[in-house]
């Protein structure tokens, strides 16, 4: 059993909170990772950046096009003797899943940990898929943190792990823990040789007929051992209380806070299990003698209660709980476990909240395109080409969906391109525009539109290129130093016209959908516009320059430029109904301008002034 | 121990003046976790700290401030204020930004109408709390000529709630942390 402790910094001068993301990337680096890869994700962002700033012995960084990518190349690096690290979120471990199936046959000689930004909660993810399933698939040991400490200690073990059982380590990390800041102790950094050689072993490396299926014992059988070895987990309360509950992850602190305000230690003994995956069989038996009942309390699906009940079935005498207790989806949250605890040990609620503030009714402030967002101009020009007739838009995820209502669906990564395909084959009269960033378009979309060309769809794609993976905090797409020439790539491809267009002219880009349209086969239309966060010199000299007004004598009330544009920096006086713009948060991107039919938006053009970007 | 949430939206230096508030903090001996939620708006949504401040060694705190166990609440808009006082208690106490942000709301959805036809500030005066309201941005216009510094003064009053004496450490701290606020230390210590 592995004991925890809290530290407290006590030199004040040298302070500093590292949050989650921080942890992952200090930890590796002090246990000398080698090579980093990634595919930019939310909660786990800001890894990289990290990492990125080492300026002495920094690893070698290779910024994936996607997952499936990242997890080869770390594996090429640990079958070299390198430590490696991937990162991604948890949708992106559904791309990595077909090598990760596979990596654990090849015996890697250097540690390769993938870290998982989890995301109960959906708090920053389109969804909150359960990616725990994938350990006993992959057969790769678990790790779960619990506390910003703990992503320290355990990414650091991670490594050793990794080379022990000769297979990668999964940490998965908790958005909730992602983002949270406490301090942390470190070690010092790991030294280490860096000496990489590749060997030609053909028995590990050649997974065919025979070899396969030993390889794949041999990996059992490795891990099996490794189930058999000490539980990473540790102990609270009363040791010899009836009650016993279970957690890991991120419901650990909620859960011990309750019991404690609860003041119910002399009734439950407490077990955090951070070893998620293989459990130690005998050790949890052992743990459950002499109780009653045990409940697991552990956010999402109830993998651990799931795991533990295979293991336990017919060799405990308590009664094992979980999911029938807690909902399967969202977050645990304290109130969920203070009922529970309440309800099981009969007791009255101490808490004093206000019971007049539930009726309190506060409006979501939700996501949507900031002012000068190319997307926004992008998408008035396609709402005025299709919802007239009523038209379907296939939506992605990335910042084209942070107006999540400007689409038809919202659903995963490149599902604009896909989903538009089948449905332009069975309803080919219907009009249909798909929709995507350039990032998607490098992660798996650019396959799919190939895809589309091979299968003669009609079909036309909004492509939509801000120069940058902006949603994640802008890291580098392939269009950001203009490596790549995207008319030319898509019309190897097959791709039948490339309209390339600016967003903010929402002329051309009608101009440019309704043109595509007409053609046979896959069309693509390519809005250009920088990212709104990420302003160019000229786009800083334009918000120096210009003025913009709104002339409501002039106004015609068509409401086009407030309700159709929707940009926020165009507001309403509630009493008058007038429209104006908020200069302070207004860019000046002007696709107001030819929104307007009545000619009521001004620019008022300043004396030159000098702007540095 | 003090829970504290520090809401606004995106852009008001929430996640920094965090940073700084919990850096004062064990400056002057207490200990610290905080945080931060931003959704997935970038400049435009929902941010908010949850910080769990106690004198000495924190316990284990869960991530979140249990509903009903709210101290203490700064809010940088009045909407954001709104949004976490549903988890306040009889003796909590709150300081409010009187000015309202702009707030987008998808255009033609039911909530919009709500919004533009209320006053936040309205709902706040049947709470059964301590409130103060305060013109964050307003003080920050006048005193540095630029808003952005509306966050300092709301530390201001973070720090008031907190018991924190040490003014001068939070400054220090503050301007260390933001140097391009550096320009406006003149103005703010007058």
């Amino acid at each position: 059993m592995i004991g925890h402790s809290k530290i407290v910094a006590t030199d004040v001068d040298n302070l500093q909170f590292i949050d989650g993301n921080q942890a992952v990337a200090l930890a590796a680096w002090d246990a000398h990772v080698d090579y980093v890869t990634h595919y930019p994700g939310s909660p786990l962002n800001r890894v990289i950046p990290v990492l990125q700033d080492i300026e002495e012995n920094a690893p070698v960084i290779n910024h994936a096009l996607n997952e499936h990518i990242a997890a080869l190349a770390a594996l090429g690096a640990s079958m070299s003797g390198a430590r490696s690290l991937v990162v991604m979120k948890h949708v992106g471990l559904n791309i990595a899943a077909d090598p990760l199936n596979y990596a654990g046959l090849v015996k890697i000689s250097g540690g390769m940990v993938v870290v998982v930004g989890t995301d109960p909660g959906a708090r920053t993810s389109t969804g909150e898929e359960d990616v725990h399933w994938y350990a006993p698939q992959f057969n790769y040991p678990l790790l779960e943190p619990y506390d910003v400490q703990s992503i320290y200690d355990t990414v650091q073990h991670a490594f050793d792990l990794s080379e022990q059982v000769r297979t990668p380590v999964l940490v998965f990390v908790a958005g909730r823990l992602a983002y949270q800041s406490v301090m942390i102790e470190r070690r010092a950094r790991l030294t280490r040789p860096a000496k990489f050689e590749f060997n030609k072993n053909k028995e590990s490396l050649i997974n065919v007929g025979q070899r396969a299926v030993r390889n794949h014992r041999q990996q059992i059988e490795r891990i099996t051992a490794y189930a058999a070895q000490p539980l990473r987990a540790f102990d609270e309360f009363n040791q010899h209380a009836a009650h016993g509950v279970i957690t890991r992850g991120a419901t650990y602190a909620v859960v011990h806070e309750v019991i404690r305000d609860l003041q119910l230690q002399p009734h439950i003994h407490l077990l955090n299990v951070e070893r998620v995956y293989p459990v130690n069989p005998d050790y949890i038996i052992d743990w459950c003698r002499g109780k009653t009942a045990v409940t697991v309390i552990e956010d999402q699906d109830g993998f651990l209660e799931t795991m533990l009940k295979r293991e336990l079935f017919g060799k405990v005498a308590c009664s094992i709980e979980g999911k029938n207790n807690f909902p399967a989806w969202g977050e645990i949250n304290d109130q969920q476990v203070r009922q529970y605890f309440i309800a099981k040990f009969k007791l009255e609620n101490p808490v004093t909240s206000l019971p007049a503030l539930d009726k309190l009714q506060v409006p979501e402030r939700p996501g949507t395109f900031c002012e000068g967002c190319p997307h926004r101009a992008a998408f008035y020009a396609i709402d005025h080409c299709f919802l007239l007739n009523d038209g379907i838009i296939g939506g992605d995820i990335g910042c084209s969906s942070l107006a999540p209502h400007r689409t038809d669906w919202l659903l995963c990564m490149n599902a604009g391109v896909g989903i538009s395909q089948g449905i332009a084959q069975l309803l080919p009269h219907r009009a249909l525009v798909s929709s995507g960033g350039e990032g998607s378009l490098f992660h798996g979309g650019l396959i799919s539109l190939q895809s589309a060309v091979e299968n003669n769809i009609k079909m036309t794609h909004i492509l939509f290129d801000n120069a940058s993976i902006a949603m994640t905090g802008h890291q580098d797409s392939p269009t950001t130093h203009g490596h790549v020439d995207v008319r030319m790539l898509l019309a190897a491809i097959g791709v039948q016209q490339v309209y390339e267009v600016n967003a903010f002219a929402t002329t051309s880009v009608i101009d440019a959908i309704n043109a595509a349209a007409e053609l046979p086969g896959v069309k693509v239309v390519w809005v250009r516009g920088n990212c709104a966060l990420l302003p160019s010199t000229e786009m800083l000299q334009r918000r120096q320059q210009r003025t913009l007004q709104i002339d409501n004598s002039r106004c015609g009330e068509c409401s086009l430029c407030y309700d159709q544009l929707q940009c926020p920096a165009i507001i309403k006086n509630s009493a008058t109904g007038n429209l104006s713009v908020n200069l302070h948060t207004c860019r000046r991107c002007t696709a107001c301008l030819s929104v307007c039919p009545n000619n009521a938006i001004n620019v008022i053009e300043q004396e030159q002034a000098v702007v540095h970007a | 121990m003090h829970n504290l949430i520090i809401a606004g939206i995106g852009g008001q230096g929430i996640n920094r003046l965090a940073h700084i508030i919990a850096t004062t903090c064990y400056a002057v001996g207490k200990s610290c976790q905080f945080t931060v939620h931003k959704g997935g708006a970038q400049t435009l949504g929902s941010v908010y700290v949850e910080m769990r401040i106690a004198a000495g060694t924190l316990p284990v705190l869960g991530p979140g401030i249990p509903n009903g166990k709210l101290d203490l609440l700064v809010a940088l808009d009045p909407w954001e204020g709104l949004r976490h006082i549903k988890k306040a208690h009889a003796t909590t106490k709150a300081w409010v930004e009187t000015s309202v942000a702009p707030m987008f709301v998808e255009r033609q959805n039911p909530d919009e109408h709500f919004v533009l036809n209320t006053n936040p500030l309205d709902c706040f005066a049947d709470i059964p709390v301590e409130l103060h309201y305060q013109a964050y941005r307003q003080t920050a216009i006048e005193t540095c000529g630029q808003v952005r510094m509306a966050n300092y003064f709301a530390g201001m009053d973070c720090l008031q709630a907190l018991g924190i004496s040490e003014i001068a450490r939070y400054q220090q701290i503050f301007f260390e942390q933001i140097p391009s606020a550096v320009q406006h230390r003149r103005s703010v210590l007058q």
